[in-house]
């Protein structure tokens, strides 16, 4: 006489759900996303609220138009993931439309027209990331200094598209920062002297708290750790090679693994199951290929930091990736 | 950095002819043939270019500056790039049978694919040195193969998609070139063209 039916054996662990599984992402994200908010400012918070509003405007108009159940897929929380992540990326200070915009190409054109949920070959977030910065670079790179990020009036002003001078308000990021000087022929040592990039601190704390955030999906099993051990150890090494090479040129790998989107993306955007490898050789390379390419980017590129077109890239080569690394069942003969 | 390292890296990623152009990329736009031919159409494609080049810098330098006649570069390196395309296909076809019975639905095709590549050469820049001009022709061939190979995987993969009636085919695959020449944007800045 129990309460519970006993289905039939095998009793193995309970499904799990996309939306468990989007929960746990997003319950990973809140350090990184409460660390974001101190540091930049309410311009994250107001970023989040526009993207995570058009996101799911856009899953549910896309839907409807083809006539799909709306609940299933609103409530999975696939699409809040989306949004929340595009809004992280984004810098504080943005013209309302720009969110709106983002969020809307990565939704529509990176997911829906590919059939939603599951079938997408680009990463959505990292495709309105990279959509909003080749067009509208200026705003895009637009960070408040640190002393500024709490200026109500300020984000407002940013927040309607003011014409105004941002010169002395906004500041570059370490990464924008550390390549400027570089160009202008200074040496890190000189940087260094006098007083480093500025934000590097609040760079390395956000970078430290995604890292939280990740390290809680590795022991929850929701990430595998070939795709975030390949992009750091591949970003790593490029970062230590060039810098035997060269210490005055190119910063060290501590540096380029706490700075810009390194942790978040190793983390949060590489390992979209979706988008990303699924074999377990295919995950190195697709990793390993990300961590090369944002080296590439960042050191050589017109772009102080290049997470959302290496994602892009490599989801590119993830089919031909996944088929020539099927893994080979066991006692299949070599030459099969 | 040799004069040959800039073209080569801008043909190959910057201003690649497959994305920039939209030229050469109906053998990965084709779901059925599941990227054999995207990867036959690269690798034998590399030869002709590069030799297309090469020849085309030769006629360039010693007959068309020194006659003047300037304006004879497109039909000359057109005509050059035809000819090698068209012969390298008659090789083909009398090559060994295992090569042959693998290429053979796409073996016609391919001249006109290498000759369309060939309009890329014409498109860029008339390269200052012999190196230069292979550096082009083998940049513009390993640029278009970086697009096909995986683009053609990539479509391949679009079969199996749930994607709106509309967008099937064709259109999806079209969107999808258009996502890979915004990743390919964030090579910017890698050399100065």
């Amino acid at each position: 006489m129990t309460a519970f039916p006993t289905a039939p054996a095998p009793h193995g662990p309970h499904a799990r759900r996309v939306g468990w599984v989007m929960t746990q992402v997003l319950l990973a994200l809140v350090p990184g996303a409460l660390t974001a908010l101190a540091v930049r400012g309410p311009g994250v918070a107001v970023n989040l609220a526009l993207c995570l509003g058009t996101a799911y405007l856009c899953e549910a108009g896309a839907l409807s138009l083809r006539k799909r159940p709306l609940g299933p897929a609103l409530r999975d929380g696939s699409v809040a993931v989306t949004g929340v992540l595009i809004a992280l990326a984004l810098p504080p200070w943005l013209p309302w439309a720009l969110p709106v915009l983002g969020t809307a190409f990565g939704v529509l054109f990176a997911k829906h027209l590919y059939g939603g949920l599951g079938q997408n070959p680009f990463n959505p977030a990292m495709a309105a990331y990279a959509f909003l910065l080749v067009s509208f670079p200026v705003a895009m790179t637009r960070w408040p200094a640190a002393a500024a990020a709490w200026d109500g009036a300020l984000a407002w002003k940013a927040w309607i598209g003011a014409d105004m001078a941002w010169d002395g308000l906004t500041g570059a990021t370490p990464l924008g920062h550390v390549r400027t000087q570089l160009a202008l022929t200074h040496t890190l040592f000189e940087i260094a002297e006098q007083g480093g990039p500025p934000g590097a601190r609040a760079g390395l704390l956000l970078n430290l708290a995604y890292g939280v955030g990740g390290l809680y999906l590795l022991a929850r099993g929701i990430i595998n750790w070939r795709i975030p051990l390949a992009v750091l150890g591949a970003l790593a090494l490029c970062a230590f090679s060039f810098q035997v090479i060269d210490a005055d040129r190119y910063p060290s790998a501590l540096f380029h693994l706490t700075q810009g989107a390194a942790l978040l993306g190793a983390f949060f955007i590489a390992t979209d199951p979706v988008s990303a490898s699924t074999t377990p050789r295919g995950r190195l390379i697709y990793g390993a290929g990300i961590g090369g390419l944002v080296y590439l980017i960042r050191t050589f590129g017109a772009y102080p930091d290049g997470f959302a077109f290496a994602v892009l890239l490599m989801n590119l080569a993830v089919p031909l990736i996944d088929r020539l690394t099927i893994p080979r069942p066991y006692g299949t003969p070599d030459d099969a | 950095m040799g004069d040959w390292m800039t073209p080569l890296i801008a043909t190959a990623l910057l201003q690649n002819v497959a994305l920039n152009l939209g030229l050469g990329l109906s053998p990965a736009l084709d779901a059925t043939s599941n990227g054999d031919r995207a990867l036959w159409a690269s690798l034998l494609g590399a030869p002709v270019l590069v030799l297309a080049s090469a020849l085309g810098w030769l006629l360039e330098s010693l007959v068309l500056r020194p006659q003047g006649w300037d304006a004879l570069r497109l039909p000359v390196l057109l005509g050059i790039t035809a000819l090698i395309a068209q012969s390298a296909v008659l090789g083909l076809r009398a090559g060994p049978y295992a090569l042959r019975a693998a290429l053979n639905p796409h073996l016609a095709l391919f001249g006109v694919h290498w000759t369309i590549l060939g309009l890329g050469l014409v498109l860029m820049p008339a390269p200052a040195s012999l190196g230069a001009a292979l550096a082009i022709g083998l940049g513009t061939a390993l640029g278009v193969g970086l697009v096909l190979v995986p683009l053609a995987a990539l479509v391949a993969r679009l079969g199996f998609a749930d994607v709106p009636a509309p967008f099937r085919g064709l259109p999806i695959a079209l969107v999808s070139l258009a996502l890979a020449a915004l990743a390919f944007l964030g090579f910017n800045g890698l050399v100065k063209v």
